[in-house]
């Protein structure tokens, strides 16, 4: 990494404001990053690099007359591939959308250009953000890993400094999922919070877009400046948005933290995550925090209930598509949207009524035991090779990994609506990040950015990027 | 009544709703259907309210 791609947001927002660099000269960098690392990487959908460099000298114009639009002006970021940006080919990792440019920006970009942010370029998903296919993206931590999903480009384009950050979404686990394995901070925010309109759906009522950053306050930065209500997303929670960063500095003491030992870190988590995991708790002891045990016994059940749910919304949505371009998904997507059409209505149904049971299970261990937050690890194991992370449609077989054992930590966050945040917490044996995850109550991202900020102050991991020796040579 | 396997449905199920199919799809999604019925089975058993709407919000 450059000098300057190093940079947090706050420092380079900082720097832009007191006028020692300039918005082009981030772009610049960002993109001879680029050039650096794609060739090994493939983190990039599409790199925007003359749209970008006029929006930097946009901003740079703005900043000189004195027109500050906030802390993200004039700092480059990055927008998954699943995002409509107008003029700008959305392809969204799958050939049967090529060719598709939409005639308008999703909200989300709409609130990045407002913000003085310039774009840098469209990030590699999974097709559809569904997970089921083997993307480009080479995980920078060790090439033969799997780099995380479905926003796999934005959590590897964060972590080598591609981008100062970056827009992932989250309808399983897919902004924790990548910001683990990366080593990188991700926040699904509350269901509600942040516009999914011009996003392409998976699964409506879990979708969730969000910030992918390398530190707290960048992630709060970045929320703040796309969170808000937008009446054409019917999920959009008409609420006024709060200062995520107020009391970032303010500590933890005091703070009730629930660990649900026996569904968090049961059967299928491995002694290196359970190991760092472990240390993590006793940091935030240390720093003043108390560890409650919880047991919420509906929560074994947010596998089942949220993919009968994603997998039926997912094959409503594409329905059509499926029937007249078949061939141009991938193996593993077209099952999956196959599948969704077998689900029952009635099934579909009892799921939706039992996610409110499961919702309200979440709500009561949060009220009884007045925590600040849950906590958990992030995955139950720090990666997978890249080879087996495709789905396991007959469960049990081969050298394929069941990709629900992914999920259980992370699509709970979903089925309920909260708040959930990664960020690194240590390593395995081979150098493999590791992510401690913190659900908080709905529209408590603020509760979550200080009890992370504070665990972030006191540890190193955030500091460290994949070494470049390792990709670069590729 | 004898209950049919899922493979007796899925088939004429699809044909039913007008998808073509690649044959080696089938006995996946035949397979896919039967373990989801089995995981499935421990929602059925929960006392749930109708809720087509989801809030995250808990006020």
């Amino acid at each position: 990494m450059s000098e300057l791609t190093d940079l947090t947001i706050a420092e380079a927002g900082r720097r832009l404001q007191e006028r020692s660099v300039s918005s082009l000269e981030l772009v610049e960098a960002c993109l001879a990053r680029i050039e650096e690392t794609e060739a090994a990487l493939h983190a990039y959908a599409r790199v925007l690099a003359d749209s970008a460099r006029e929006e930097a000298r946009i901003a740079d114009r703005e900043l000189a007359a004195g027109r500050w639009r906030g802390p993200l002006h004039g700092v480059p970021v990055a927008v998954k591939d699943l995002c409509y940006i107008r003029g700008v080919e959305a392809e969204a990792g799958s050939r049967a959308m090529a060719g598709f440019v939409p005639d308008h920006d999703a909200t989300i970009v709409v609130r990045l250009r407002e913000a003085g942010a310039p774009i840098l370029g469209k990030t590699v998903t999974h097709e559809f953000a569904y997970g089921q296919n083997i993307p480009p993206t080479r995980n920078p931590w060790d090439l033969a890993m799997y780099p995380g999903g479905s926003s796999a480009g934005s959590g590897v384009a964060t972590a080598v400094g591609s981008t100062f950050a970056a827009i992932g979404t989250d309808t399983g686990g897919s902004i924790r999922v990548p910001g683990s394995i990366n080593g990188i901070v991700g926040l699904k925010p509350t269901y509600g919070l942040v516009s999914r309109y011009g996003v392409v759906p998976l699964s409506g009522s879990l979708d969730h877009a969000g910030p992918m950053t390398r530190t707290v306050e960048d992630c709060a930065i970045f929320l703040q400046a796309v969170a808000g209500y937008d009446p054409r997303d019917s999920g959009s929670a008409e609420r006024p948005v709060t200062d995520f960063r107020h009391g970032l500095e303010s500590g933890i003491q005091g703070a009730r933290l629930g660990l649900d030992h026996r569904y968090f870190l049961g059967s299928g988590v491995m002694d290196a995550v359970a190991s760092a995991f472990e240390t993590a708790i006793e940091v935030l002891r240390g720093l003043g925090a108390e560890i409650v045990e919880v047991r919420i016994p509906e929560l074994d059940l947010s596998t089942v209930v949220g993919l009968t749910i994603l997998q039926s919304e997912a094959s409503a949505y594409h329905k059509e598509v499926l029937r007249t371009r078949l061939d141009d998904f991938e193996v593993g997507t077209r099952l999956m949207l196959e599948f969704g059409q077998l689900i029952p209505g009635t099934q579909y149904v009892k799921a939706l009524g039992a996610r409110t049971v499961i919702a309200d299970a979440m709500r009561r261990s949060f009220e009884v035991h007045r925590l600040d937050a849950l906590v958990s690890p992030t995955l139950p194991i720090p990666t997978v090779l890249r080879e087996q992370s495709v789905g396991d449609f007959l469960g049990g077989g081969g050298e394929r990994v069941d990709l629900s054992g992914l999920l259980k930590h992370g699509i709970c966050g979903n089925v309920t609506g909260v708040p959930a945040l990664t960020q690194p917490c240590g390593f395995d044996e081979d150098r493999h990040p590791i992510g401690l995850q913190l659900f908080g109550r709905p529209f408590g991202e603020a509760d979550l950015f200080r009890l992370a900020h504070a665990y972030e102050a006191a540890t190193p991991w955030h500091t460290m990027r994949p070494q470049a020796e390792k990709y670069l040579a590729a | 009544m004898k209950q049919p396997a899922a493979g007796e449905i899925v088939q004429p199920f699809y044909r039913l709703i007008g998808l073509r199919l690649a044959s080696e799809d089938l006995p996946i999604l035949t397979e896919m259907l039967e373990r989801h019925m089995e995981a499935f089975r421990a929602v059925e058993e929960m006392e749930t309210a109708p809720s087509l709407t989801f809030r995250a919000d808990w006020e």
